[in-house]
């Protein structure tokens, strides 16, 4: 006798979160009774394997059927053909749009194609992510970056509106979408240490700080009319300024500039810190990198070495001097409000606008 | 003549894409009514269109309004080649056509297409204006309500009670082989299911005309089916409950049936009474009505004969036993005193002739006096006799006139005659919970008919009370019902004339037998009432009714099933029919006996629900049981199962017995524990106050006072049997005592293998198959309604009867297994109203589909309610047995002279000692706890009233997380004709649909469990979006009554057709204060009436 047919359908969708993690995470079938058996679920029932088997098999079915509604979560809300009650919808779409850090660090700054589709086998093989749950996420991340790049408006918010999703979420999607439209080079071996959230938050910043969808709202309302809007408010740097940091090279070119400037923040970190020696000898040349990289951005090449620049032009100098994070935070700090007593500086805004950005970054990056 | 439809296409929302280059649809709309087709624009290119379409208006004959569904039909415009169909949606007007049910259709449907399924959603907007006509000879029977509730809808009264109504259209199936096909399987598929939808229509409405006919305005517990008998065409048939409805105003409206009745009856007693005037107490001899009488053999309450007549090859008659008796029955004539055989003449008072002549004359008018009700005001219901039931093996021709479908008339007719006769020979004047059904393989088709004999309240018959002033009083208040003032009024009529009824104890009239007890129609064994101690009553019921809410019930009941798998020769034609009908009555009999079996394994006394199912196959039968057991307070301790053997001379043979024997009371006991059954125990209460009492009555009870199921059971059946030798002696009588297993044959083996081996039910679950569980009153608003298909092959083909039965018990037990399972996050709850239906879609098939809800209950409440109830029930059998005093002695005057010609002088003599000696126990025990017993009565009341508000301000929580702007309605199903902790406010028509799917991709969509998921998913999601757009937030008594499966999975194929119904209701959420659960507020009225008689 073998079973030939076996369905089980409810008239209000009532999901075990349990088995839809384990569907979520890849598991065949087959893995997830076991996984479900291990786990006790049927201490207490009077139930078999077979039992089991045919819950599990029920609900893979209906999250397969359910699959494609969450590719468009609006759908989900006003969809017929499943009843399920809001609270649990929420729940749905959340946990599928969730991922695994280990996965998205592979993947970040990456170009979301075809291709790197393909190689996914090995980043499943690298991460231990079962493929089927690297596909998932994978096509996550393509299927939201290929709505938001088409709208107008802030991306978190845009992403939080077409997804459903919380605001962690969508914060940690636009990261994403950000970081592959800009195509940030996070592989390299040196940024290994950095972690998805490091990138996300300094993702956030650059963003908030950086793009066209920054400068507020009037502004925003201006761009929209004015100049029919080619590039992306949220996704890409703001074109104008980019330009403008090419006058921050003042900095390091005008010799008087430098050493005022220099004498200035020493004058304030004197006795402050134990680094002190060591921030004072190698003042020119931090200077040089962080003003360089604020250069060079005009350079799609250079934006995508942003985060390798910040590492190795300034991290790594500082690390190998023993720095603290204090004392990262003084030194900023004194940098940053130094400048503006500069009689000769008159980049005051683009400076402060680059400058809150990178001190927030590397105070972030700079960690073990 | 005229009526006109409006309809208006608003927009569209998720549709396919159609044109791959663009990724967009350019989207139309046909509308289209009978042989008028609209359209509208194209809007193109967007997969969620804005049509606003002007309202398209439709002049039509209101007898098409009733026929034809409106058809939409969903297309993409394409300028070169033909247009491509998106979807369809069709939509019954019915539910616009009766003023009170809904008024409006609007919302969202799902574009559903046979071959891709639903296929994105339209919104429509539909009226109807209805200009009335009053010509006496129309065809249509606009206004007319239909209910499937087999009960009387909450938010009516029922004036009358009209009776049966039946009808039946034949067609040829526009699709009898599917594989071979020549139009698209899309065209036939669509044109089958515009032909049912048309014939459902059709029947409806023809169903309507009688009922307008019989002077009922509506018809409750409609059941219809389709029969698809393949090459020789399709059968839509339908029968249900013609009754005069009275909407009762929302304000007013009772949330429960127990409620209604108060409303209900006054309405007609005071009437009845006044034209009565003879009999002016017309109660009174309907409960005593029986005179005691002695107590004769063992019972077969089942009544079941099967009779064979393929009319090809024997037009004569059908060859059973019963023939005789149904040809006579065919003249039609009404026959004296047919309810209770010669006794008419012979003992009853002049005033129970009178009633019995009244009720005949109005049930005898009616050529079917059938009911499918299975749920009843009270009163209404006065004796049940037992389960009728006919089955008839046919032989399939071609229609060939469908406009007279006159053999399948004919043979429905011969069946449901056979019914009345059955109904007849118990006793009884007419059938209640009736239904029908068929199974058809090839050209053999078995026709099945069940129902409940009983006897009934002529009262809310029109004929029976011959009062038609008593009509006109009605007719006069009809009206104005909804007015605060007369209902006030009857309000006050209905405590002074419940007070009336109660005189007699109401909640266990219906269990007394209502046929005579010399000429008994099977062997029973019959006993006094244990609640009333005046009438006799069988020592088992069986019933295809729900169990009434008066009636007292000890502990929880259960779900009972007999399961039976019989293999057949393959045949062809009427050596077939032959064969299964010799197959036939063996079947019941063995489902009989496992069912009193598994009864008397849990305890019990009384199944409800009765519904037996045989299905056939090529090369099988399969016969499903299912039923409610129940321990009713008011009949016999069921006995043990008593294991013999024939030879028992070897020891270690007698060993296996009495192992054997010993699993089975542990068993028992267990199963009391389970179900909390502990009867009120009259013979062995208080042992210490009894050894004080009365030496002559231990030496009766045997000296073992601990309820020893086994012990108690042989001193009911009679003093002596504690000789082994007498049982022997039984047994070769030939009177087969249900209590006695025989294990000499491995048949008999098997029974009780198949027995013991039923798994138990996990912690935390019950179940039944009637509407609600006994035992269990404080549900939560948490409900699950689902449905479940599993189909087995059977692999090697060379099976036994033994082996195929083992298969299909673990198949039922793992289905229910998995049930429990998978609902597990419910505990504590009941699966409740587990309907089962097997098929054998195919040789070495068998499919099981279950249909129920499942519904949590609050367990701390349920357990202060148990121990309130307890409490109660208590002392309402102290206040009785102190009652029955006096008329204990007085029924045993009467009873000894007529104890002694019929032989069995020694039980009529124990039972009466044994009456005497619990009085007086009773009547010491009361004097020593009157104290104790008023503080009890305190302690239940204040229980009773604290656990609810507590329920209700959880219900009340749930509700509130709800957000308000869910833009989907939220619309729950269930097959019962309620939900708990609600109150129906508007019942908005019937939804009764019918859906064809069909694949050429069965791999690609999930294999045939993929492909079935979705369908009904789908079906689920249609049935919501049409319970929707009718402004309702419920569909209750929902059934799905035929779910056949076809598939080809070499071909890759598969197919489906579901049949789904139901009634679409408004409900809201009970807030007011009176929240009293059913069965609660039934057990007060019961304990004031027996307040009354003390």
């Amino acid at each position: 006798m073998s079973v030939e047919l076996d369905v089980f359908v409810v008239n209000t969708t009532i999901m075990d979160e349990e088995v839809y993690q384990l569907w979520l995470d890849g598991y065949t079938v087959n893995d997830a009774v076991k996984v479900r058996m291990e786990g006790g679920v049927l201490e207490g029932c009077d139930a078999s394997a077979e039992v089991l088997h045919s819950d599990t098999m029920d609900q893979y079915r209906t999250f397969q059927m359910c699959e494609r509604l969450l590719h468009s979560p609006v759908k989900l809300a006003n969809q017929l053909l499943f009843q399920i009650p809001p609270h649990r919808q929420t729940m749905l779409i959340e946990r599928y749009y969730a991922f695994d850090s280990v996965f998205v660090r592979e993947v970040l700054g990456k170009k979301l194609s075809k291709g790197t589709k393909k190689d996914l086998d090995d980043v499943s093989a690298k991460t231990g992510v079962t493929l089927k749950s690297c596909r998932r996420q994978f096509d996550n991340f393509k299927r939201v970056f290929k709505v938001v790049e088409e709208l107008k408006g802030p991306l978190v918010e845009n992403i939080r509106k077409h997804f459903l999703l919380s605001d962690n979420l969508a914060r940690d999607y636009a990261a994403i979408v950000f970081f592959a439209n800009n195509r940030f080079e996070t592989g390299k071996k040196k940024l290994h240490y950095l972690t998805f959230q490091d990138f996300a938050f300094c993702a956030g910043q650059l963003i908030n700080n950086w793009t066209v969808g920054a400068l507020g709202e009037s502004l925003r309302s201006a761009f929209v009319f004015s100049d029919n809007m080619v590039e992306d408010m949220d996704v890409d740097l703001e074109k104008e300024f980019l330009q403008d940091l090419k006058e921050l090279k003042i900095l390091i070119t005008d010799r008087d500039l430098l050493d005022q400037h220099k004498s200035l923040v020493c004058t304030a970190l004197r006795g402050k810190t134990k680094a002190f020696n060591e921030m004072e000898a190698n003042f020119k040349n931090l200077s040089r990198g962080l003003v360089n990289i604020a250069a060079k951005l005009t350079n799609t090449k250079d934006v995508r070495d942003f985060f390798i620049d910040l590492v190795e032009k300034f991290i790594e100098p500082c690390r190998s001097d023993k720095w603290t994070a204090g004392d990262m935070r003084l030194y900023l700090t004194h940098y940053t409000n130094s400048a503006h007593v500069l009689d000769t500086f008159k980049h005051q805004v683009v400076w402060d606008r680059y400058m809150g950005v990178i001190k927030s970054c590397i105070l972030k990056m700079y960690h073990d | 003549m005229p009526g006109k439809l409006k309809a208006k296409i608003v927009a569209g929302r998720h549709l396919p894409v159609m044109d791959r280059a663009s990724d967009l649809t350019d989207a139309f709309v046909e509308v289209k009514f009978g042989n008028t087709t609209f359209k509208t624009d194209v809007f193109p290119k967007s997969l969620n269109p804005q049509w606003n379409s002007e309202w398209f208006k439709f002049e039509v004959d209101d007898e098409d309004l009733q026929d034809e569904p409106l058809q939409i039909t969903v297309l993409d415009h394409d300028t070169y080649s033909a247009n491509d169909a998106i979807g369809k949606v069709y939509i019954d007007i019915d539910p616009l056509l009766s003023c009170e049910a809904a008024t409006v259709i609007s919302g969202w449907f799902p574009i559903y297409d046979t071959i891709h399924g639903i296929r994105g959603e339209i919104n429509v907007l539909v009226k109807v204006d209805l200009f009335n006509d009053l010509n006496r000879f129309r065809q249509s029977s606009c206004g007319v309500k239909f209910f499937c509730t087999t009960s009387i809808p909450r938010c009516y009264r029922v004036a009358l009670v009209h009776g049966f109504v039946e009808e039946l259209v034949v067609n040829e199936d526009p699709e009898y082989q599917w594989i071979d096909r020549i139009r698209t399987p899309r065209a036939s598929n669509e044109a089958r299911q515009r032909l049912i939808s048309l014939m459902s229509g059709e029947l409806q409405r023809k169903i309507g005309l009688k009922v307008l006919e019989m002077g009922g305005n509506a018809v409750v517990g409609y059941l219809q089916c389709f029969d698809l008998e393949g090459e020789s065409g399709l059968v839509v048939r339908a029968i249900g409950t013609a009754c005069t409805l009275d909407k009762l105003s929302p304000g007013t409206a009772p949330n429960t049936t127990t409620h209604t009745n108060t409303h209900t009856l006054p309405n007609t007693a005071p009437a009845s009474n006044a034209c009565n005037s003879p009999s002016k107490d017309s109660k009174e001899p309907v409960f005593s009505e029986d005179p005691p009488h002695p107590l004769s053999g063992p019972p077969t309450p089942l009544r079941t004969l099967p009779s064979s007549s393929p009319p090809p090859f024997s037009p004569s008659k059908p060859c059973s036993r019963q023939s005789s008796s149904s040809d006579t029955d065919l003249s039609l004539t009404p026959r004296i005193g047919m309810g209770s055989g010669g006794s008419v003449g012979k003992e009853a008072g002049p005033l129970k002739t009178l009633l019995r002549q009244h009720t005949q004359s109005a049930l005898e008018q009616r050529e079917f006096p059938i009911f499918t009700l299975t749920c009843f005001p009270p009163g209404f219901l006065v004796h049940v006799g037992g389960v009728v039931s006919t089955r008839s093996v046919k032989l399939l021709d071609r229609i060939h006139n469908p406009d007279e479908p006159e053999t399948r008339d004919a043979w429905w007719e011969e069946i449901r005659q056979e019914i009345k006769s059955h109904a007849k020979a118990l006793g009884c004047h007419a059938v209640v919970g009736y239904s029908e059904s068929t199974s058809i393989c090839e050209e053999v088709c078995i026709l099945s008919a069940s129902g409940t004999a009983a006897m009934l309240n002529p009262r809310f018959m029109r004929e029976g009370c011959l009062d038609t002033g008593g009509s006109d009083h009605r007719l006069s208040r009809q009206p104005h019902p909804g007015m605060v003032g007369s209902e006030r009024g009857e309000g006050e009529v209905s405590s002074t004339w419940l007070g009336f009824e109660d005189a007699s104890p109401p909640s266990c009239g219906f269990v007394h037998i209502p046929y005579d007890e010399f000429n008994m129609p099977f062997p029973a064994q019959l006993t006094y009432c244990y609640h009333c101690r005046r009438q006799k009553v069988p020592d088992v019921l069986f019933t295809t009714i729900d169990l009434p809410a008066e009636a007292e019930v000890t502990g929880k009941g259960c779900l009972i099933q007999a399961r039976l798998c019989r293999t057949k020769k393959k045949a062809q034609g009427e050596v077939n029919a032959t064969s299964i009908s010799n197959l036939l009555p063996f079947m019941e009999y063995e489902l009989h006996t496992q069912l009193m079996n598994k009864l008397k394994l849990r305890s019990m006394n009384a199944l409800f629900g009765l519904r037996i199912q045989i299905s056939v196959g090529e090369n099988m039968l399969l016969g499903l049981a299912s039923a409610t057991g129940v321990y009713l307070s008011a009949l016999p301790a069921p006995g043990g199962i008593q294991i013999a053997g024939k030879t028992p001379s070897d020891l270690s043979y007698d060993q296996h017995i009495s192992t054997m024997q010993k699993r089975i009371d542990d068993t028992i006991a267990k199963n009391k524990e389970l179900y909390n059954i502990h009867p009120p125990k009259l013979f062995t209460l208080d042992p210490e106050a009894f050894t004080g009492l009365n030496t002559e009555c231990i030496e009766e009870v045997v000296g073992s006072p601990i309820p020893d199921r086994q012990r108690s059971s042989r001193l009911f059946r009679s003093t002596s049997e504690s000789s082994d030798e007498l049982s022997e002696l039984d047994l070769s009588h030939g009177k087969k005592d249900a209590f006695v297993l025989e294990i000499d044959d491995t048949d008999a083996v098997e029974d009780i293998q198949s027995l013991l081996t039923d798994a138990p039910i996990p912690a935390g679950f019950y179940s039944c198959n009637t509407e609600v569980m006994p035992g269990i009153y404080n549900w939560t608003s948490g409900l699950q309604m689902f449905t479940s298909v599993r189909v087995y092959r059977l692999s090697n083909a060379n099976l036994t009867n033994q082996g195929l039965n083992k298969i299909f018990t673990d198949l039922c037990e793992n289905l229910l297994k998995s049930l429990y399972f998978k609902l597990r996050s419910m505990i504590p709850c009941c699966l409740c109203h587990l309907n089962f239906t097997v098929a054998v879609p195919e040789e070495e098939l068998i499919q099981v589909a279950v249909t129920a809800v499942a519904m949590s209950f609050d367990k701390e409440t349920q357990q202060a309610a148990d121990k309130a109830l307890t409490r109660g029930s208590g002392e309402n059998e102290e206040q009785l047995q102190f009652s029955m005093e006096l008329c204990g002695e007085s029924t045993i005057s009467n009873n000894q002279p007529t104890a002694k010609p019929s032989g069995v002088p020694e039980s009529a003599m124990v039972h009466s000692s044994r009456d005497r000696c619990s009085t007086w126990l009773e009547l010491l025990r009361l004097k020593a706890h009157t104290i104790r017993r008023g503080s009890v009565k305190t302690i239940s009341s204040s229980e009773r009233c604290s656990p609810l508000p507590e329920g209700r301000s959880r219900s009340l929580r749930s509700t509130r997380s709800l957000p308000c702007g869910a833009p989907v309605t939220v619309v729950k199903m269930t097959p019962l004709s309620f939900l708990p902790g609600t109150r129906i406010v508007k019942y908005l028509g019937i939804i009764n649909m019918f859906f064809i799917r069909e694949t050429t991709s069965l791999r690609e969509e999930g294999g045939v469990s993929g492909f079935l998921h979705s369908f009904i998913a789908e079906v689920f999601a249609m049935v919501r979006a049409h319970v929707a757009a009718l402004g309702g937030n419920a569909l209750v008594s929902y059934s799905m009554k035929e779910c056949v499966f076809m598939e080809n999975p070499n071909k890759n194929q598969a197919q489906c057709l579901i049949n789904v119904s139901g009634d679409a209701v408004i409900f809201i959420r009970e807030s007011d204060q009176e929240a009293i659960p059913p069965l609660l507020s039934s057990r007060q009225t019961s304990s004031t009436g027996a307040d009354g008689t003390t």
